[in-house]
């Protein structure tokens, strides 16, 4: 069995058993749709990616989803989750996209091989099967509960299967990392972030942008000091 | 302290500027690390004409933000999270112009003289000794400015030797290669301070000043062979993603080259070379030894919730070791290891605590309070711990497939028997085991039950690695080795590798080093094997 049918059949099997039935029906009646309405150039994730994601995320991030709340005594699960209700899933959506900009950016920085590994994997969440699970998930979170969501991402931790665990840490590492490279989520773990200082010491050095100004000049009006070149031969 | 010389002015930059389409200088050097910036001031202060590339971009101290978002990105291999073929380790590798010297946490250790002995015995290298190198390290260490740190150690380190001393096992301090360090603690992200003597700031400058010229965002895609001898390099651009743009296109004529990729990317030259060499590929690797033997230092790690803040993102990342268990079995017997600190930042920190959700934010809280130990262990001595071998994926890009020893199974569990242990006599109120299934644990006897209890499996075990070293061994048989004790090709003319890639096994020591000491003696040979006229300090 290569690697596509062997995830495939693994997760029809966790769909199953998370009730699919229901969750069917509810994909066959609606056509879910979710806020990606930001202006991110993503390099990497498509439309389908982003809505899988847009549920994936907040389950790795616990009740605490909103970035720009880190204040440690507004017992931020009781209110988010009221929040979510209340505003449905846009402010969820908002908040969440900038952890999903960091996958992205992060992915379009990885190898061509190992994102060709994602690259099947997202496409196999955001599948028929995936979309039964995303469906499924999409009721759930309406109704505040993310338990079948965390139970699935505990199956794919504690699976059997190699490959079900690989996914998990994968995800794991894109997500938690995504998010707490974010400066917002920094007071609510009590990190202090960088000193100020040794900031301010260092923005007076001198600035190096070489990728993104072209150095032709300098070269050209040096040329190689040292090797002989030839440009352009042809 | 800071770079008199301004690098920027000697580079080309492949994924912005239109390559050269041929070039011709004395010496190509591949990768700009610790093998690659020895080797070119050695060589360029010899006189000789030095073209320097490397994959990776040129930062310098204004891009250092002490940000691991933008420092994984622009500094490390995929993003900091290179892994292993089957996933189960993740290697900490740099990938900028001074390699991992930009972004390692300045540990500098003399090779131990028990590893330089094997390698003698084991694998005949002749000039190595301990008494043969002595005059090389001291250069290196004058030169980068290295001395045990003098301020005192951070709470994490602190923590360390505060263990260590209650269990009355060995531990020091660790020298370092600063200059005017502010003991900030984000060296991993780059010193915005040009503090850290790194290659980016020492010797590349220094190369640079003299005529060397760096081509960044350039791959060395395979060597030009003519015969037996090596003519040159093909380089292929990359584009700022750091992934392939377009192969092949520039040709590099040089009188020799030197492969200072590190242990994953050297090997990986000489395989692409092989797979591309239409001619005659039978020279570059007769006895299938590149790739082969390549060694990570292991790395177990535990984590400890101590009663007061420890903030070990803050001040020197390492400056306390122990070296109790490094060679608790003698040198080939069971896998010792050394103890270390890592420092914790928000998002290395958070993406090593596997849980999610609720569960995860939970441990997160206690972020500040986290003591953090390492054992990192010492592999290729034993005779059941053989490495890893680097292999090319279908991108030619280079994948290691590094399995885990029975040997290496129960050095992990030892030495996170001792972390924990470590932890507990530090005064830690819970400590976690770094493990898929462990969890907090309240007293050193229930944490010494449930790691006797942990499964030995890959991807169970969080196993990661900051040090690669081997690949392409250097020895006395070329039927088991790739190079020569003076780091020569044992086939192919006009060909040195100098870098980590040559050691034969680990060290049981951070390799920077080893690596800058091995590659000054050996390069400054070079120097005048091509003629060139060797500085007088270098005349040791």
């Amino acid at each position: 069995m290569n690697r596509r049918n062997f995830i495939r059949s693994a997760l029809g099997v966790t769909i199953l058993g998370l009730g699919g039935t229901t969750a069917y029906q509810l994909y066959r009646q609606n056509n879910i749709e979710m806020p990606t309405d930001d202006n991110f150039n993503y390099q990497f994730l498509n439309q389908n990616d982003l809505m899988v994601l847009q549920v994936l995320v907040p389950v790795f991030l616990s009740s605490e989803l909103s970035i720009n709340e880190t204040d440690e005594n507004d017992k931020s699960a009781e209110k988010t989750k009221k929040q979510h209700k209340d505003n449905g899933a846009i402010v969820t959506a908002v908040n969440i996209s900038i952890v999903i900009q960091n996958i992205d950016s992060a992915i379009a920085l990885l190898s061509q091989s190992t994102q060709q590994e994602l690259r099947e994997l997202l496409d196999l969440l955001a599948s028929m099967t995936g979309r039964l699970l995303v469906a499924r998930v999409w009721l759930d979170w309406q109704s505040a509960a993310v338990n079948s969501i965390d139970e699935f991402l505990n199956e794919w931790r504690e699976s059997y299967l190699t490959l079900l665990q690989i996914a998990y840490r994968g995800l794991h590492k894109l997500v938690i990392g995504s998010f707490y490279a974010e400066a917002s989520t920094w007071s609510s773990i009590g990190y202090a972030g960088p000193p100020q200082f040794a900031l301010n010491l260092s923005s007076q050095k001198s600035s190096s942008k070489v990728d993104k100004v072209s150095e032709r000049k300098q070269i050209n009006s040096k040329s190689f000091a040292a090797c002989k070149s030839k440009r352009d031969i042809s | 302290m800071t770079n008199q010389f301004n690098l920027t002015d000697s580079v080309i930059n492949y994924a912005v500027d239109s390559p050269l389409a041929e070039i011709e200088c004395d010496v190509v050097i591949v990768g700009s690390g610790a093998g690659g910036g020895v080797s070119a001031e050695i060589l360029a202060r010899s006189g000789l004409k030095v073209l320097i590339v490397e994959e990776g971009p040129l930062r310098t101290a204004s891009d250092f933000k002490m940000n691991e978002k933008q420092a994984y990105a622009d500094l490390y291999q995929e993003v900091a999270g290179r892994q292993t073929k089957d996933k189960a380790i993740q290697i900490l590798q740099g990938r900028a112009v001074g390699g991992s010297t930009t972004v390692n946490w300045t540990s500098s250790f003399r090779t131990p003289v028990n590893t330089l002995d094997f390698w003698n015995k084991k694998f005949a290298i002749d000039g190595l000794t301990p008494n043969q190198l002595s005059p090389w390290f001291d250069w290196v260490e004058r030169r980068l400015h290295i001395s045990p740190w003098a301020v005192p150690a951070n709470r994490n380190n602190q923590l360390l030797a505060h263990g260590a001393e209650r269990l009355g096992w060995k531990h020091a301090i660790i020298p370092r290669n600063v200059h005017g360090c502010a003991n900030l603690g984000y060296c991993g992200m780059g010193c915005p301070l040009n503090a850290k003597q790194s290659m980016l700031v020492t010797t590349l400058p220094a190369a640079a000043e003299l005529g060397a010229q760096l081509i960044t965002r350039a791959r060395a895609e395979s060597l030009i062979i003519e015969g037996d001898q090596v003519k040159g390099v093909w380089l292929s651009a990359m584009n700022q993603n750091g992934q392939l743009a377009k192969l092949n296109v520039s040709k590099i004529s040089a009188k020799h080259v030197v492969l200072s990729a590190g242990a994953i990317g050297s090997p990986a030259v000489l395989l692409r070379s092989k797979a591309n060499n239409l001619n005659n590929p039978s020279n570059i690797d007769p006895y299938k030894n590149v790739g082969a033997r390549t060694f990570l230092h292991p790395v177990t790690a535990s984590i400890a919730k101590m009663q007061e803040s420890v903030e070990a993102y803050s001040g020197a990342p390492q400056s306390i070791y122990s070296d109790q268990f490094l060679w608790r079995d003698g040198v080939t017997g069971e896998l010792g290891y050394k103890i270390e600190v890592p420092p914790m930042h928000p998002v290395l920190s958070s993406t090593l605590l596997t849980r999610h959700g609720d569960q995860h934010r939970q441990l997160m809280k206690d972020f500040a309070f986290y003591q953090a130990n390492l054992a990192l262990l010492r592999d290729g001595f034993n005779e059941d711990s053989r490495g890893g071998q680097v292999e090319l994926d279908s991108f030619g890009y280079p994948l290691l497939d590094y399995k885990i020893s029975p040997a290496l199974w129960r050095g992990l569990k030892h030495a996170m028997l001792s972390m924990t242990e470590l932890q507990f006599a530090a005064g830690a109120e819970k400590v976690m085991p770094l493990h898929m299934d462990a969890k907090l644990e309240t007293s050193w006897a229930s944490a010494k039950r449930a790691i006797e209890g942990l499964t030995a499996k890959e991807l169970r075990w969080q196993i990661m690695s900051a040090h690669v070293m081997g690949g392409c061994a250097m020895g006395s048989d070329e039927k088991t080795s790739v190079v020569t004790s003076a780091g020569r090709h044992h086939q192919l003319g006009r060909l040195s590798i100098l870098d980590g890639s040559i050691f034969p096994t680990s060290l049981g020591v951070n390799p920077q080093l080893t690596i800058y000491a091995i590659t000054a003696k050996l390069v400054s040979q070079l120097a005048v094997d091509l003629n060139g006229k060797l500085p007088n300090d270098l005349n040791l």
